[in-house]
This record gives C-alpha cells, sequence and structure tokens, in this order.
C-alpha cells in the first residue's frame, strides 16, 4: 500500500508575463519503506515538488494523499503534528537556527513537541555524522559541510517516518557523502522509514529503489532498481 | 610564468585550546592559462585557501603574489580596483544582490569599474550559460542552479586574468555540470584566462589540467603526504 | 553618484517593509521634536505673557532721569517703546482711602499690558484717567467727561476732568492699590523733573542687558542701582543669562531622545546588509563606493521621512492649537489655546538631528563593512556584530522551553537596540510619572498648606489702615452679618496689634543678625516716616525692635499647629496663658530678605527657641486713649507703654497672615496669640483683618452682589485697603490649566512616540526573522507555540521597559522630594512644607499597561504575516 499518493499536482508561480508552470499535473505513489530518488536537470521542478509533497508548500491544483487523508485539508494543528512526528526535512541550504548551539538544532523538532530526547540515539546520530566536538558550537562557528551535517542529524533526530531530502550532499565531499548516504539508508531500513531524495548525484541516484526523472514540471521517467540488494 | 603564487600562506582562527588551524602552511604556484582543481574534504581548509588566494581574506601569515605583486601589501582601495579587474570569484554559495535582476547582476563588476557594458559579450555569455531568457528576472524567482550560472557569468563578465570558483557547479546536474565546466574551459583558454577550481567531483577535478589535493590546511603530494 | 542613487532606490523599493520602518523611524523622531519642540516654546510663550502682565514689558526702567535724557532715550536708535511716568500728587478721598495720581504718557497702558476702556487717556493739563474698579471703589459714577474734585496731598483742591476709564488690572486690584492717571506735560511735571520713571522696551532680537546698560550710559544714568532690569521678563526670556540654558538643556534633550528613536535605523538598515556590502566588496566595489550606497539610501529615506515629520507635526500642532479647552477648579471656562506656535527653531533642530544620526549610522555602518575584510563581513551574522555566546548559560534560559530560548536569545543578541528602544521610551514615561508626581506633589502641599489657615484662595479681603487708631476694626456682629450671606462660603478673621520686642542683643543670629538690624534702620528696610526700626534698650544688652501681633481664633489656632516647625499649640493653654507662636524672618548674610540671584543661604534672624522668654512692649494706654498709632510707637514714652512676657511655645515657618500696612511689615518678627490673650494684652477686641472666600461655582450675579456687600463691609471704617481677587485668580487659573496641559502634552506626546518607534522595532525585528520562523514551522512548531513564542518576546521588551521606567521614575521622584524637603533652602520660607513621599500608583500602573500592551501589540502584525505566508515562500523571503 502507498503511504503517500500525489494526485494532478499543479504548481504555477508568478502573474501575467513572468508566470512559471513548475509543476504541471504530477500524479505519483511513494511507496512505503523505499528510497526514491528523484532528478532533472536544474530548474526541472524538483524542489517545488518535494516541497509540495512535504507539504511545505501549497500547491496551485491537486492533493498529496497521507494515509488516504489530503495533507491539505488538515487542520493546522493536525499539519504542525505531521512535521514534527511523521516528516524529517533536510533542506538544499542549511536552515539552522542561528541563536541556539549544535545539540538544541538538533533535538530542535523533539523539544518542540515537548517529548523526551532519547540521548543514546540523538549521540548515535551525532557520532556518525562527526559532529561530537562540535555540540556546543553554534552554526556561525561551523563550515558549510558541517552545517549541513548537523541539519541532515536534526533530521533524523525525531525518528520520522518519511525523510524528505533536498541535495543533502551537495557540498559534502564524496567520503562524507558517501557515509551520510549510508547513515540514511541505514536509518530507513532499521526503522523502515521511506526516503524520497533530490539528487543529481549519479552514486546516489543508483543506489535507490526507485528513480524518478522529472522535466520541464512533468515526470519523464520512472525506473525501479531491482538489482538492488537489500539486507 | 606563474600567475599566481602563495608563500607559507597560513590562517589561523582563535587561540589556544581554541586554536583551528585552517591553512597552515601553503606554498602554490600556478601557472598563467592552466585549469587548477583543488580537491579535499571538507574543512579541510581549501575555500579559506581560495579566499586568500582571490584577496578576499588577509592571511595570519605568508604572501600572496598575483601578477608578481604582493597582493596584501596592497591598501584596501588598490586591492579592491586590482581585484575587480584581475580577478573574478565564484562563491559557494550567496552570490546575488537580491534587489537587482539578473542582468544588473552580471554587470555589476563593470559598473563599479565606471566602464560601459560589452552588451554583445554579455548576450553571448549569458546565452552560453543558458540564463539570457531569464535576464529581467529577480534571484530569487530563480532556481539554485540557475542562481550559480548567473554567478558564474558575472565571474567571467570583465574577463579577469583569473578565476577563482568555489565548487561552481555544487548545485547542478551532471549534464549542465559538464556543460558549465566546459565553457569554463573554453573561456579560459580563449581569453588566457586561470581557473582555480574547488571541488569534491573527482570526474570535474579530472577534467584541470592539474590536480591540487588539500588536508589538514597543508598541500599533499601525489603520494598522499602532506608537504 | 546617480548610479548608487539607482542601487539604493532598488534597495528601498525590493525591502518594502524595511524602508517603510525606517522611514517610519526618521518621520517620528522628527515629528516628536517638532511637535515637542514647539510645545515646549508655547509654554515659554505663555510664561513671557504671564511676566509681562506680572512685572510689566519693559525691558528696563530708569528711575529718576529728567526730560533731557528721557528725550535722549526716545533717540536711540534701538529702543522699540517708552512710557515715562512720574508721580504726581496723593489723592486723599473723602471715604478715607488714599489714590496715587501718576503723570503718565499713554504708552505706559502698553507698558502694563493694559488698555482704554471707554475714552481717552490724559494729555492736558486737567485730565484724567481712571480704571474702573477705582471708580467703582470711590463711589464715582462712569460718566466720562464730569468734573471731579480732587483734593491733593500737596497741591491743595483741584478739578480735574475724566476724560477716559481705563480696564481694570487685576494685579492692582487684587491687592487693592489705587492709581490713577494725569497727563504727562511740563504743567504737571513742575517740582518733579528730575524723578521721572523711563520704562523702555528695546527692539527684537538684541541683547537686552547690554543695551540696557548701553543706553544707561549714554544718557548719563550713573548709579547702577537706577537701572533696573525686568528681571521677572528677561528670566522668561531666557536672556538673563549669557546664554539661555533652559533653551539648551530642552534642546539637548529633544536631540538626545529624537537621536535614540533613529538609531534603530542603524541595525535595521546598515547591519542587516553588511552581508551584501561584503558581496559587493568581494566582486570589487571599493570602500568608498560601499559608504556611497550607504548615504544614498539613508539620504532617500531621510528625505522622506523629514518631510512627513514636519507635515504631521505641524498638522498636529495646529490641531492642537485650534481646540478648545474647558474645565476649572472654580469655574466653567472655555477658550482657544491660541498661545501654541509652531517653532521654526524645532524644526530646523528636528532636521538637524536626524540628520546627524543617520550620518552616524552611515558612519558606523561604512566602517564596520570596511574595516573586516569582505569574506568576514559576508560571514558576518546579520544580526549584532558582537555576538558572544557565554559558555555557560544562564538560569533563566535553563528554565524556558525551545521556542521561548529561541525569543530570549535574540533578544540578547539585539542588545542595544533593545536599549536604545527601551531608554528612549523610558524617557517618555519617566517624564510622564515624574511630571505626574511632581504636580501631585505640590497639589498636595498647597492643599496642607490651605488646611493651615483654610482661606488661602480667599476672594476679598478687608485690612483696616494702618492710619486708624489701634483700638478700631470690625465687630463679632458686623463679621457675622457678611458670614451670613449666601454668597459667602466662609469668613476668617484676626486681630492686628502693631508692637515692639525687647530682645537681649545676644539673641541676634551672628552676621545674619545684625545686618538685619543695619538693613532694616537703612532707608530700603523700615519705612523711615515711621521712625526708626530699632532702638536702644535699657540697658547695653537690650534692645527694641518692631513687630507685629495677631489674636487668632480657636479655629485658626488649630490651623496654624499644622503649620509648626518647632513645639506644639495647646489651645487652652494659648488662651488662658502669656504663649505665643513666633515667625523670624529669615535673611542671608546680607540681611537681605530676598536675594534675586538665589544663590545665598538664608538664616534667621533672631536666635530664638521653644521654652525661651520675649518680652512684649506695647504703648497700650496710648492706644486705649485713641492717640495716633505712629508717633505711640516712635516715641518711647515709658508712661504709655506696658510690658508683658511671653513664652514661646511654636516656631513657624509659615505666616498665614498678615496685616498689609507698612507697620505691620513681616520684614519684622510676628506673634500669634490667642484670641483672649489678645484682649488680656491689649484690651481691645475688634477685628481688622477680614477675609471673605465666596462660594465656589459661583455666577457673574453673585460676583456682583458680594462685591457691593463687601465694600459697603470696608466704606464703614474709612481707609480700609480691600482686596478683590476674583479676576485675578481667575486668569491665573486659566494659566495654570495651560501650562499643565501643555506640560502633559509634551509627556504624552513622548510616550506616545517613544510607544510607536519600539513598536516599530519590534515589528521589524520579528517581520526580519521571517525565514528563522518559516524553518520553526517546517519542523513543525504549531501555530499556537509560535504565537507563544513571539508573544513572549513582545512581552518581554514590555516588562524590561516597564521596568526600567518605573526604577529610574522612583529614584528621579525620590530625589526631587529629598531636594525640595531638605536641601533647598533659597527661599526664607519653605518650598515644600508637607514632607511626604508617597508613591503616585496611578501613574506607575499607565506606564506599565502601555509597556505591556505596546509589547504585545507589536507582535500581533508579524504573527498574522507568518501565519498567512507559506513556508517555502518564507525560508526563502528575502527580508
Amino acid at each position: 500500500m502507498s503511504k503517500l499518493e500525489i494526485v494532478n499536482l499543479s504548481k504555477i508561480y508568478g502573474k501575467g508575463e513572468s508566470e512559471v508552470e513548475a509543476l504541471k499535473g504530477i500524479n505519483l505513489s511513494i511507496e512505503n519503506g523505499k528510497f526514491t530518488a528523484i532528478v532533472g536537470p536544474s530548474g526541472s521542478g524538483k524542489s517545488t515538488l518535494l516541497h509540495c509533497t512535504a507539504g511545505l508548500d501549497n500547491p496551485t491544483t491537486g492533493e498529496v494523499i497521507l494515509d488516504g487523508k489530503n495533507i491539505f485539508k488538515l487542520s493546522e494543528e493536525e499539519m504542525s503534528k505531521l512535521r514534527r512526528r511523521k516528516f524529517g526535512f533536510i533542506f538544499q541550504s542549511f536552515n539552522l537556527i542561528p541563536v541556539i548551539d549544535i545539540y538544541e538544532n538538533i533535538t530542535l523538532p523533539i523539544s518542540i513537541d515537548n517529548k523526551k530526547i532519547d540521548t543514546e540515539y540523538i549521540s548515535e546520530i551525532i557520532n556518525t555524522l562527526g559532529l561530537k566536538d562540535k555540540v556546543s558550537k553554534f552554526p556561525n562557528e561551523l563550515s558549510g559541510g558541517q552545517q549541513q551535517r548537523v541539519a541532515i542529524a536534526r533530521a533524523l533526530a525525531n525518528r520520522p517516518e518519511i525523510i524528505f531530502a533536498d541535495e543533502p550532499t551537495g557540498n559534502l565531499d564524496s567520503e562524507t557523502t558517501a557515509e551520510v548516504i549510508e547513515l540514511l539508508k541505514l536509518s530507513v531500513e532499521k526503522f523502515g522509514q521511506t526516503l524520497v531524495m533530490i539528487t543529481h548525484d549519479e552514486n546516489i541516484a543508483s543506489t535507490a529503489d526507485i528513480l524518478i526523472t522529472i522535466k520541464d514540471g512533468k515526470i519523464v521517467k520512472k525506473a525501479e532498481n531491482k538489482q538492488r540488494k537489500r539486507h | 610564468m606563474n600567475i599566481l603564487e602563495t608563500k607559507s600562506l597560513k590562517k589561523y582562527y582563535g587561540k589556544d585550546a581554541n586554536l583551528v588551524k585552517a591553512v597552515d602552511g601553503i606554498d602554490l604556484s600556478i601557472e598563467e592559462g592552466k585549469f587548477v582543481a583543488i580537491v579535499g574534504s571538507s574543512g579541510s581548509g581549501k575555500t579559506t585557501l581560495l579566499h586568500m588566494m582571490g584577496g578576499l581574506d588577509r592571511p595570519t601569515e605568508g604572501k600572496v603574489f598575483i601578477d608578481n605583486k604582493d597582493i596584501h601589501s596592497m591598501n584596501d582601495e588598490s586591492l579592491a580596483i586590482f581585484r575587480r579587474r584581475k580577478v573574478g570569484f565564484v562563491f559557494q554559495s550567496y552570490n546575488l544582490i537580491p534587489v537587482l535582476n539578473v542582468w544588473e547582476n552580471i554587470t555589476l563588476p563593470i559598473e563599479f569599474d565606471l566602464k560601459t557594458v560589452d552588451n554583445e559579450f554579455i548576450e553571448e555569455l549569458m546565452r552560453t550559460l543558458n540564463i539570457y531568457d531569464k535576464k529581467n528576472a529577480l534571484p530569487n524567482q530563480l532556481s539554485g542552479g540557475q542562481q550559480q550560472r548567473v554567478a558564474i557569468a558575472r565571474a567571467l563578465a570583465t574577463r579577469p586574468a583569473i578565476v577563482l570558483a568555489d565548487e561552481p557547479t555544487g548545485n547542478l546536474d551532471s549534464k549542465t555540470s559538464l556543460e558549465v565546466i566546459n565553457l569554463l574551459k573554453q573561456s579560459v583558454r580563449k581569453y588566457h584566462q586561470t581557473l582555480v577550481m574547488i571541488t569534491h567531483d573527482e570526474k570535474l577535478a579530472q577534467m584541470a589540467d592539474r590536480i591540487v589535493r588539500i588536508e589538514d590546511g597543508k598541500l599533499l603530494n601525489r603520494e598522499g603526504e602532506s608537504c | 553618484m546617480l548610479r548608487y542613487m539607482k542601487i539604493a532606490w532598488k534597495y528601498i523599493r525590493e525591502y518594502k517593509k524595511r524602508s517603510i520602518a525606517m522611514i517610519l523611524s526618521i518621520a517620528l523622531s522628527v515629528f516628536l521634536v517638532v511637535t515637542i519642540g514647539s510645545l515646549a516654546e508655547s509654554t515659554r510663550v505663555l510664561q513671557v505673557n504671564d511676566a509681562k502682565k506680572d512685572s510689566g514689558l519693559q525691558h528696563v526702567r530708569y528711575d529718576g532721569v529728567n526730560m533731557e535724557q528721557v528725550n535722549k532715550i526716545k533717540e536711540y536708535q534701538n529702543v522699540k517703546k517708552v512710557a515715562n511716568s512720574f508721580y504726581y500728587d496723593g489723592w486723599n478721598h473723602e471715604s478715607g482711602l488714599t489714590v496715587n495720581i501718576l503723570g503718565a504718557e499713554k504708552n505706559i497702558l502698553y507698558m502694563e499690558s493694559n488698555k482704554m476702556k471707554v475714552g481717552r487717556f490724559s494729555t492736558k493739563s486737567n485730565e484724567i484717567a481712571v480704571e474702573e474698579w477705582v471708580l467703582d471703589r470711590l463711589r464715582i459714577p462712569h460718566e466720562l467727561n464730569q468734573t471731579i474734585k480732587i483734593s491733593l496731598a500737596e497741591n491743595g483742591e483741584k478739578e480735574f476732568k475724566l476724560v477716559g476709564i481705563i480696564e481694570n488690572n487685576l494685579d492692582k486690584q487684587s491687592v487693592g492699590n489705587l492709581e490713577a492717571y494725569v497727563a504727562f506735560n511740563d504743567e504737571n511735571l513742575a517740582g518733579r523733573e528730575n524723578h521721572i520713571y523711563s520704562f523702555v522696551e528695546f527692539k527684537e532680537d538684541l541683547n537686552y542687558r547690554d543695551e540696557a546698560k548701553k543706553l544707561g550710559k549714554q544718557v548719563g544714568v550713573k548709579d547702577e542701582k537706577r537701572i533696573v532690569l525686568n528681571r521677572g521678563l528677561l528670566t522668561a526670556m531666557g536672556e538673563l543669562n549669557a546664554i539661555d540654558w533652559d533653551l539648551v538643556k530642552k534642546s539637548l534633550f529633544l536631540m538626545v531622545v529624537g537621536g535614540m528613536v533613529i538609531y534603530s535605523i542603524y541595525n535595521i538598515s546598515v547591519l542587516k546588509r553588511v552581508q551584501e556590502y561584503g558581496m559587493m566588496r568581494a566582486i570589487g566595489s571599493t570602500k568608498k563606493q560601499i559608504i556611497y550606497v550607504i548615504l544614498s539610501e539613508l539620504f532617500i529615506v531621510y528625505m522622506i521621512g523629514v518631510l512627513l515629520g514636519i507635515l504631521l507635526g505641524v498638522f498636529f500642532t495646529n490641531l492642537f492649537k485650534g481646540s478648545t479647552m474647558s474645565s476649572g477648579l472654580f469655574t466653567e471656562i472655555d477658550y482657544k489655546l491660541d498661545i501654541v506656535v509652531i517653532s521654526r527653531f524645532a524644526i530646523g533642530l528636528a532636521m538637524l538631528t536626524s540628520f546627524g544620526s543617520i550620518l552616524l549610522s552611515a558612519i558606523r555602518g561604512s566602517i564596520l563593512v570596511n574595516r573586516v575584510s569582505p569574506v568576514e563581513a559576508i560571514n558576518r551574522s546579520t544580526q549584532d556584530s558582537n555576538i558572544k555566546f557565554k559558555e555557560r548559560e544562564s538560569f533563566i534560559e535553563k528554565v524556558l522551553t525551545i521556542p521561548k530560548k529561541v525569543s530570549y536569545k535574540n533578544l540578547r543578541r539585539n542588545k542595544k537596540t533593545i536599549i536604545f528602544t527601551i531608554v528612549s521610551m523610558a524617557v517618555g514615561c519617566t517624564l510622564f510619572m515624574v511630571q505626574t508626581f511632581k504636580t501631585e506633589l505640590w497639589t498636595r502641599d498647597w492643599k496642607y498648606r490651605n488646611s493651615i489657615d483654610k482661606s488661602q484662595m480667599y476672594e476679598f479681603r478687608l485690612n483696616t489702615n494702618e492710619g486708624r487708631p489701634m483700638k478700631e476694626g470690625y465687630t463679632t456682629e458686623q463679621i457675622d452679618e457678611i458670614s451670613k450671606l449666601p454668597q459667602v462660603q466662609d469668613v476668617s478673621f484676626k486681630q492686628v496689634l502693631y508692637s515692639e520686642l525687647k530682645i537681649n542683643k545676644k539673641i541676634l543670629n551672628g552676621i545674619y543678625g545684625k545686618n538685619y538690624i543695619k538693613f532694616m534702620n537703612s532707608e530700603n528696610g523700615f519705612l523711615k516716616d515711621l521712625g526708626d526700626f530699632s532702638f536702644e534698650g535699657v540697658t547695653k544688652d537690650e534692645m527694641i525692635i518692631r513687630n507685629t501681633i495677631l489674636g487668632l481664633s480657636d479655629r485658626d489656632l488649630k490651623s496654624l499647629s499644622k503649620g509648626l516647625k518647632e513645639g506644639q499649640i495647646d489651645i487652652d493653654q494659648m488662651k488662658n496663658e502669656p504663649v505665643a507662636v513666633v515667625h523670624i524672618p529669615k535673611v542671608n548674610e546680607k540681611g537681605l530678605y530676598f536675594d534675586h540671584t538665589g544663590k545665598s543661604k538664608s538664616e534667621s534672624a533672631l536666635n530664638l527657641k521653644v521654652g525661651d522668654k520675649i518680652t512684649v512692649t506695647i504703648p497700650k494706654k496710648g492706644y486705649d486713649k485713641g492717640i495716633d498709632t505712629v508717633r505711640l510707637l516712635a516715641e518711647h514714652d515709658k508712661s504709655q507703654y506696658i510690658d508683658q512676657e511671653f513664652t514661646i511655645i511654636g516656631i513657624t515657618d509659615v505666616l498665614p497672615d498678615k496685616d498689609g500696612f507698612h507697620l505691620g511689615t513681616d520684614l519684622a518678627p510676628y506673634l500669634f496669640i490667642s484670641g483672649n490673650m489678645f484682649k488680656e494684652l491689649s484690651g481691645i477686641d475688634k477685628y481688622r483683618l477680614v477675609r471673605v472666600d465666596m462660594k465656589d461655582n459661583y455666577t457673574e450675579g453673585d460676583y456682583k452682589i458680594l462685591k457691593e456687600e463687601v465694600q459697603k463691609m470696608s466704606e464703614i471704617i474709612p481707609g480700609t485697603l480691600l482686596e478683590d481677587r476674583v479676576e485675578y485668580l481667575k486668569e491665573a487659573e486659566k494659566s495654570d490649566i495651560t501650562y499643565d496641559l501643555l506640560k502633559n502634552s509634551i509627556s504624552i506626546i513622548l510616550i506616545l512616540i517613544s510607544g510607536l518607534s519600539i513598536y516599530n522595532n519590534i515589528n521589524y525585528n520579528l517581520i526580519s526573522r521571517i525565514r528563522e520562523h518559516g524553518i520553526m514551522k517546517a519542523i513543525g512548531l504549531t501555530k499556537k507555540q509560535f504565537r507563544n513564542m513571539i508573544r513572549f518576546e513582545g512581552l518581554i521588551y514590555g516588562i524590561i521597559s516597564a521596568t526600567f521606567s518605573c526604577a529610574i521614575a522612583l529614584m528621579i521622584e525620590l530625589g526631587i522630594f529629598i531636594y525640595y524637603a531638605y536641601i533647598f533652602d533659597k527661599y526664607s520660607e519653605p518650598v515644600l512644607l508637607l514632607k511626604r513621599f508617597f508613591i503616585e500608583w496611578k501613574s506607575f500602573l499607565i506606564v506599565i499597561a502601555i509597556n505591556l500592551s505596546i509589547g504585545y501589540i507589536a507582535t500581533i502584525g508579524p504573527r498574522r504575516q507568518v501565519d498567512k505566508i507559506e513556508i517555502t515562500d518564507a525560508i526563502r523571503a528575502v527580508e
């Protein structure tokens, strides 16, 4: 059964002459527990698709159905809960809160939810991402790549059901990239999470279960990677 | 001829227990007209090195020579003008002035230099980078990749002697990445420019004339040892 | 320059919210300075007008000049107007009243801020012009051109024609000073050619002190004491000292507050853009070009903001000017605030202040951007430049939930802006609270003084003439009769005895006492016509000095007990024993009662303490026989005198009442005893001082009736001094109300502007963090949590601001209280009688409420905005 259904999703920006049709009636099912990669040329609408699917942006028309319910019809309260407990986001630019330290940034979704922090699990994430000696620092003291790792840690911290990632390893070197992808995939498999990632890195894309290609706001190809071995 | 040279270049931050040696004594010579790729892991100091090479950041110790001129001994005014004419810079992010449109952003350094804009040349540049049809758009109306291409166009607009690029294709797909690197290479050859590019993409690095590897603030020799 | 303007203009258009915040900031500051400056100047105008009414329009008066000098004065180029007068003669009216007849030019009315009511001023030798109330007092009908037979003190009987009736001079009316005017010509001047008083008003915008001296010298007035500056007027104009300190203080104050309101612009505009400016430098702009861009933007914003501010300020001030006020303590008063002016000086000051602030911001910003390398500028955080993150969390942070913690930390990060906005708000609030406190302090003191002698605000006062025999006065029956009138609220009555004291020279207080006696014996002290002030006693150590004794009713004794500095009153004791309360004059080292420089300390002339004994000596037998009082007191015919020893049981700083004639001067000590004792001592049971208090909310009809009754009463004993203070009080109240209104308006405007400024800053601060808010929402912050977070931030602003304001205000209020209650000793009477500190709760509550409300309200706009916007748009937002 599909966790996430995207039905006839369209998004138009701007008005009149400068009107841009970023998404043109997209229909897509995101399969539960699988790693879906979205690829496409720059400006093809990948980010827009991801944002709408994750409920961060309102489409012009269309629906995103989660567990039988259109997420855009949820109350604001339910939507917020969704973001805290079911979704994890990794943006293209790091988007950390500058005034709190790294540890607080990572545990932010849990704090907002007023839930207790599983310190062991958080430590594990921090160690894996190589951030152990940076937990008391502040975002402006970290390099770009380090900030990105913090963002990833935050997305994993609340053990969401679905992780949305927009070019998460764009600014990381190959070694760290490999490590991060490995961690993401392990997490996904261990906790049965669904991972939807935009990437232009062919290596990463090749490891995905499902590969979606977007061009000019339309899905042009959907391929299943049956060769992928699962543990 | 060495267009760019660094001698014992160091950049340290903080002190005592918090001392961070971002760049720890680098001697580097770059020949005119070459395409050099700088490769290193995240946090290895490559961006800091590039900034100092371009005169954007002052070294803690050491010197940088561009065209045999010790750039950090210049006063700020002269350095700014020097940089304006000799160096084109492509940053990792936050490249564009948000209130100016694409055309204005690209021609900004020329405006600062109080020179007239060669409209044909700029148009050609924009078409090659496939952003000409967006020339009146504001940065926040462009995708990340498009913004990056605008930044590259701006760096090339003044036909500088040296182009310093920090992960210029970071947000671009492989096809566009290749296109952009090829364009850069072409430009560099055509105008006898020098291109120094930071990348972590091995494939792109292989397109360069020379690869320089950096780790923990120091250069590695071919055997992967610090030197 | 144009290309920088272009870039600057694009910034202004794109970052609309920010531009509006900046323009608003400037406009608010300009509005503040213009409006408050205008109101302050209006206050000054009011003070000057009052001073003109009180002490005349002249800048200087030359005493004892002759016609030649007068003509020279008139020729002097810097003179605007001159009025000359001289004492012609005394008019001894059959009612016993004496009218001072002055020979004067018509301009004298101008100098008195007065004018003709009917007819014209005297120009020919037999013409006379009189004020309306004087005619009433003399029972002369208001008929022009009637012939009046006048009995002159020196020149015998003469006939005059009444050619004009002058409007009432309220000052003179309130003290019963009867005057009339005859022509200023050679015939009338005969014999007094060297005794002319010349009142001079100079042209505008001159240094009056210098001009007065110059003219005096030119005209040949050698004695400096005869060049009398109008200190009252000059002080009100700020012209008395070389530098108008009052204006300087007010201007500095306005500049500081106005500047603070704008300071936040620095953060809003320059600081936030450090990153972009760094980027510009990175792609090759020089430092100078950066400065041009910064200046261009600020300049455009400045022009718009200043224009807006001035327009609003002028508009508002005009609105103010046209409004009518109706309120009044005693009657309903309806009048226009036409005193309000628009100050050009304030407009200039506003433009200067805001320009200066902006320039400072631009310079600071340029220094910041250019001091660091481009990369450091790019990486620099967009808010405060010096973020110091402590390693240890403060206690508060541990307790807060994360969203609130983010708010709290953002506040800490913006320390400078917060401090400036809060300080500017605190200034307004503090001023408001301190002013309210001061008003209440003086009101309470006034009420207290009133309770010491109930009829402080009396409307009429009758004072038996010193020339009448001591045993004359009003009977209790006559007083009862007037009390019974429906228009009368209260009547108070006192007995008066002119007497002398036998004192031991030892009780003279050192240099103060010695010089006091010297002064009183000089021509400026006790009136020479009445004899000496002090006399040799029987022994070498003894001295006799003049004094006055008042006999008080039980009620008045009770009131007196409230005002005692030392000692206590036991009414029974006072009624049955020879005990007295004494008032000792306070003088400075030179023995003078009043020093206009206000710099010298004053002390009691005599060292008298509670328990001391003092001997009163009066010519009782002479008084019984009705012999002339003046003679009796000047000669010491022992056969007429008796002595009586009194014990002092109280010392008072306040004179609840005093005799208005020379013999009863308050420069001499006053003794207060009970009515009983008075009768025993002097054998007199009549009253020479009567105060009549008209009822509240009186009508014109009431006034007319009571005026007539009181005048009739005054005519029972010839020569009685009658004070009619009704119109005078009304005018004074009008003035007071206007002052209060102006002062309160100033502080209210200050609060409003500061409040708006805080609102502007909080608002902008929140809106500019829209990206952060988007992130938190993306992570799952609910609207409710977000609302709480923002509200928390706003409220903290409000709480800090309120606390700060209240704390500062409290300190200042305490300081003011202590100063006036214990330190200020420049006047001979204590300036603050009721030495009880209090907290003006109302004003504190108002300030707290305002601050908290603003803190809360400022968050509504941003909250709504973030609620509406899409998360991704928020994250991508330019501002």
